[in-house]
């Protein structure tokens, strides 16, 4: 056990730089799950937005519109200058801004008329906001319920009824809430809904591997300097063997990465963690660890060099995370990146914790999706291993054209 | 004089590194520093180089103060460390130009001062290599040339031949020598003595952190009262021999061990010539006798009562 | 001495092959990756159908107004559902196997009858409630119009067939469009500005006497050392900002990123974005003791946290610093680096990027100047 005692022992000398990366990477993950928790539409409607209103137009109608807004956002009075208004997206005071053009109303009665108003322009407000901002779907979507509501009163009821009803009518509709019943299946299931715990699953992903890939690394990278490595090939311990408790040693250093990992990610989804998915969840990150243990292992199989080591990990660990669908969701990736995704352990981490997220009761055939998964995450283990081993025992000291010296 | 040290003391936390050190170099010498591993010796080195901070002292070179910014001192120094210290992406030429350049500006003369050097060096069929190519010995060899290429009138050499072949090695002490005939003054530091013996005018022996003793190596050696160690194989002693060639004059010690009778005499003529005619007094047969002069071990050996090799 | 120093520095720099190449590749290869993964985020073409179930009952049988709207939204070459009609039983049996992502069922006909049933909480889920409810507010429309006008229904589901937009989105003042895939490439060239940093790290190691021998040499030549410094880090600073170009060329024009028209601009965030890594690298080998492990270590940490604070991983993340702790978005260089491409991009008005530029010109003077601070000290404790 000579290698695998002198592994430890330069982790343990290591241990600073593992925690300096241990420190940044929980405070990036705490910021991407709080991000996460505030971006969630159900969590919406408790924190308001500042949206800039500019246009001295009163009416009836903007009145309506400012009501209706209201329910999802504060609206402050700004004045009509465009530097005031950009210092205000810039500084964060507001994350929208709406202008109302002149004569809006009178351009909206006039598109509306009851006698087919519908070759008329439709008046637009003019609108600003900061990308990236998660309640501009919302807004925008108040923006045109209301006013095409009232816009569609109009054409209908003509002047017959007047502004301030077709007014009172819209906001009433569109404060109507369809009831979502989830589905919990004949046999009841242990523990409440479930939702944080899925993104910080998936993003549990990125830190694991880049700490994995970076720490694995950094031993072996001793072990690969040409002359120790000629020198323990001289040792009566058999070659296998070394290259065995390197990787049990790596496998220790994984183990206690994914252990402090685990317990981050499910402290911070503590009001989640009562749940028999959760036991899935972390079954699946265990899996998924094995998986980046071998790959690291492949890796600093062909390290050699720091500074190349640094450049890998990063492409590595973010290139596979994006493609993957960690960041962007599966969703949301086209049909040719997603199976090019699928040759990486990563999208198949995130396709299972996307089927145990839709399993809120376990029947077999959820069970049986998830774990085919599970079985291909692994099998993308055993053959990275593999590799690794073969590319080992193969080098003899030399080394193979596309190592990383 | 061209390095003078006066009562030095530099601390690492609670190791006292150098323990008031005073000495001083003369123009044309070559300097031995001698002394064993963690004697001090690099630490006094690096002062005298004002690399590193110490404690209390004065040190001046070339009769000025040195300081990290003395650049005309600095100008006429070379330096070769004990760690090989070469840029691995440059050749063996651009290695020595480089270094050279920063202290030689003009082109021209540079050239012919690297040319120079690689000659002095041995490295002409080694221009266009890079270092990762080079076996020790050559690497050594370029280490020194990236460190007098610019013709010091001082050189620094921090244990130049360590790990270096006996070939090598003997090239790069004719170098010095060479060096030292064309008017460098060289501070040279090893823990080899036969080294030292060999090219050192001056030799100071050190042992932590203090000056043992200075002198030339004649000098050295009269300081001790160890004249002449004379080693006889003889298969049968017994005490009673031993005690009565103890009575020889000039006998210092005689000690008998695995068949090997050691007799060590002070100074005075003729001490061989003694003990053979008490060998024969006394009817030891014996098979080979040799007599050795005292070595800078011996001085070592004689004023710290321990050996200078590990 | 200059032409010296620079000429011999980018000799060896350039020399380093694996590390040119790898410090070249990586944010290369990134970009790729990401527009690999974002090339389809503003189109709607990679989206998959959302898999639904209707339960088959008297009243979907009879709402052909839903029936309807259903299936144009299940049809046509881009579908948002992948539409099926079943049975209570077989429902909640495709539900159960992840077969569908809810169960729509009507109880009634009103608008309030209809109800949506999940197994899980994710976009479909979203999607699927928001259409519904969308679908009962015009229901609603219609019942109201019933109650009161009776006669106009059929005008009011013609009204409803049109869906307008109230909105037109413009930058303040600017003619750029908003993209939001944009943000992610500038964060993307900040972070790789950073990662200069290495440069930065190797220049300081390289006259620091108690860090090699070989700067030992250097310390010992009559060459001032900060001279030594900032000649060779000068031709660290061009490598640099050299690899940054052909990033920032090959983003412009194989990904087709916009950067907008303002190019000298864009050079000059560029160059002084490198100033800042290299500068900032400097700085953290200057002041940090220890081994390259940890120099690297911390170096890493602030570019990625950087860039994830500035939005690299998700776009949000920026809003949400510069919402919650406004105070970030400027003390984090790559942020600074990312917004002056975007200010540069999206406004005319140059107020917004002058803040960004005065931030990152104060990151190179603090990073320069610390530096300066903790080399000029002139001998060592130890070596």
């Amino acid at each position: 056990m000579q290698v695998y005692k002198l592994c430890m022992k330069i982790y343990k000398k290591n241990l600073k730089i593992i925690s300096i990366y241990f420190v940044v990477f929980f405070f990036v993950s705490f910021m991407m799950m709080s991000n996460i928790s505030t971006s969630q539409p159900t969590t919406f409607s408790d924190s308001k937005r500042n949206v800039a209103w500019v246009g001295t137009e009163t009416s009836v109608l903007i009145e309506g519109l400012k009501q209706s807004l209201s329910q999802r956002a504060n609206l402050i009075a700004f004045e009509e200058d465009v530097d005031l208004l950009q210092d205000a997206l810039y500084f964060s005071q507001v994350e929208y801004v709406i202008r109302i053009p002149e004569g809006f109303t009178n351009s909206f009665e006039e598109a509306f008329s009851a006698k087919g108003g519908t070759n008329q322009e439709i008046p637009k407000l003019i609108v600003t906001s900061v990308p990236g901002s998660t309640s501009k779907i919302y807004l925008e979507m108040a923006i045109d319920q209301f006013l095409g509501r009232v816009g569609h009163y109009r054409q209908v009821l003509g002047d017959d009824v007047s502004m301030a009803t077709m007014v009172d009518y819209a906001i009433e509709d569109l404060k109507f809430e369809i009831p979502v019943n989830t589905y919990t299946g004949e046999t009841d299931t242990v523990g409440g809904p479930q939702q944080l715990i899925n993104y910080v699953f998936n993003y549990l992903s990125y830190t694991l591997m880049f700490v994995l890939i970076l720490g694995v690394s950094t031993i072996m990278i001793v072990f690969n300097k040409d002359e120790l490595k000629r020198r323990n090939m001289c040792s009566p311990i058999p070659q296998k063997r070394i290259h065995l408790e390197l990787f049990m040693a790596n496998g220790m250093f994984s183990l206690m990465t994914w252990a402090a990992l685990v317990l981050f990610s499910l402290a911070f989804a503590n009001k989640e963690v009562w749940h028999v998915n959760t036991l899935i969840y972390i079954l699946n990150s265990f899996v998924f660890c094995i998986s980046v243990t071998s790959i690291s292992f492949l890796i600093g199989t062909l390290a050699k060099n720091r500074e190349a080591i640094n450049a890998i990990a990063n492409v590595f660990t973010l290139g596979t995370c994006f493609l993957s669908g960690v960041f962007v969701p599966q969703m949301l990736l086209g049909e040719s990146v997603l199976k090019i995704a699928s040759f990486l352990p990563t999208y198949w981490f995130v396709l299972a914790n996307e089927r145990i997220a839709q399993s809120t009761l376990l029947s077999s055939e959820q069970l049986k999706a998830i774990f085919s998964a599970m079985g291909i995450e692994l099998a993308f283990g055993v053959a990275f291993f593999a590799l690794a081993l073969a590319l080992r025992v193969g080098q003899r000291g030399r080394v193979p054209w596309f190592a990383v010296k | 004089m061209i390095v003078n040290v006066e009562q030095l003391v530099k601390r690492y936390d609670d190791l006292l590194a150098l323990d008031h050190l005073s000495f001083s170099v003369k123009q044309g010498e070559i300097f031995g520093l001698l002394g064993p591993n963690g004697s001090g010796k690099t630490t006094a080195i690096n002062c005298i180089l004002s690399l590193l901070s110490y404690d209390k002292g004065n040190i001046t070179v070339f009769g000025k103060e040195m300081t990290p910014e003395s650049y005309d001192s600095k100008k006429d120094i070379g330096i070769v460390m004990q760690n090989v210290a070469v840029y691995d992406e440059l050749t063996v030429y651009e290695n020595i130009d480089y270094f050279c350049g920063l202290y030689i500006t003009d082109k021209a003369k540079r050239k012919g001062l690297v040319n120079e050097a690689i000659a002095f060096t041995g490295l002409e069929d080694f221009q266009k290599f890079y270092p990762k190519k080079l076996s020790g010995g050559l690497l050594r060899r370029l280490n020194i040339a990236c460190g007098i290429a610019h013709k010091p009138k001082l050189i620094i050499m921090d244990e130049p031949t360590v790990a270096v072949d006996p070939q090598s090695r003997n090239k790069i002490l004719e170098g010095i020598q060479a060096l030292n005939a064309t008017g460098a003054t060289i501070i040279y530091t090893s823990h080899y003595m036969e080294e030292v013996e060999q090219i050192c005018t001056r030799i100071m022996i050190m042992d932590q952190g203090r000056v043992i003793a200075t002198g030339t190596k004649e000098e050295l050696k009269n300081r001790i009262t160890l004249g002449e160690k004379i080693t006889v194989e003889a298969l049968e002693v017994n005490e009673m021999q031993i005690s009565a060639l103890k009575k020889l004059p000039n006998i210092a010690s005689i000690t008998y061990n695995d068949k090997h009778l050691v007799i060590k005499s002070q100074k005075g003529k003729n001490n061989l010539e003694m003990v053979l005619h008490g060998l024969k007094e006394q009817q030891i047969g014996f098979g080979k006798i040799y007599s050795e002069v005292p070595t800078l071990n011996d001085v070592f050996l004689e004023i710290t009562g321990k050996e200078l090799r590990d | 001495m200059f032409i010296h120093l620079f000429t011999y520095r980018l000799k060896t720099l350039l020399r380093d092959r694996t590390v040119i190449f790898w410090t070249l590749m990586f944010p290369l290869v990134l970009a790729s990756l990401f527009k690999l993964a974002f090339g389809n985020l503003a189109s709607i073409d990679s989206f998959n159908p959302i898999p639904v179930v209707v339960i088959e009952n008297a009243y979907y049988a009879e709402d052909k107004g839903f029936q309807e709207a259903l299936r144009s939204l299940s049809e046509g070459e881009k579908p948002l559902l992948d539409l099926r009609v079943a049975s209570e039983a077989d429902a909640k049996l495709a539900l159960d196997g992840g077969k569908v992502d809810g169960i729509i069922e009507i109880k009634g006909t009103l608008a309030k009858d209809k109800t949506l049933v999940v197994a899980g909480t994710g976009l479909g889920e979203s999607i699927l409630r928001s259409f519904l409810e969308q679908y009962a507010e015009s229901q609603l429309f219609i019942e109201r119009i019933a109650k009161t006008n009776p006669e106009k229904v059929p005008q009011a589901v013609e009204a409803l067939v049109n869906r307008e937009s109230f909105r037109e989105e413009i930058s303040l003042g600017a003619k750029n469009k908003q993209n939001p895939e944009l943000n992610y490439f500038y964060s993307l060239l900040g972070m790789a500005c950073m990662y200069g940093a290495f440069f930065g790290t190797n220049e300081v190691n390289a006259i620091q006497a108690n860090i090699s021998t070989r700067a030992a040499r250097v310390n010992m030549a009559p060459v001032h050392k900060l001279k030594v410094f900032l000649y060779s880090g000068a031709a660290a600073l061009l490598v640099q900002i050299l690899e940054m170009f052909v990033l920032l060329l090959y983003i412009r024009f194989a990904l087709q990123v916009d950067f907008g028209e303002k190019w000298q601009l864009i050079v000059l965030t560029t160059i002084l974005s490198c100033f800042v890594g290299v500068a900032f690298g400097a700085f953290v080998s200057a002041c940090v003791k220890g081994n390259e492990g940890v120099k690297t270590a911390i170096v890493i940490s602030i570019s990625m946290l950087g860039s994830a604070l500035s939005g690299m991983m998700f776009a949000s993340i920026k809003y949400l610093v510069a919402a919650k702790l406004p105070l970030l978005k400027y003390i984090n260089p790559v942020n600074l680096v990312t917004d002056a491409y975007y200010a540069l991009y999206f406004f005319d008005d140059y107020s917004r990027y002058s803040v960004n530029m005065l931030g990152l010109a104060t990151f190179a003077v603090v990073f320069s100047l610390g530096t300066y601070l903790v080399i000029r000290g002139r001998k060592y404790a130890s070596l």
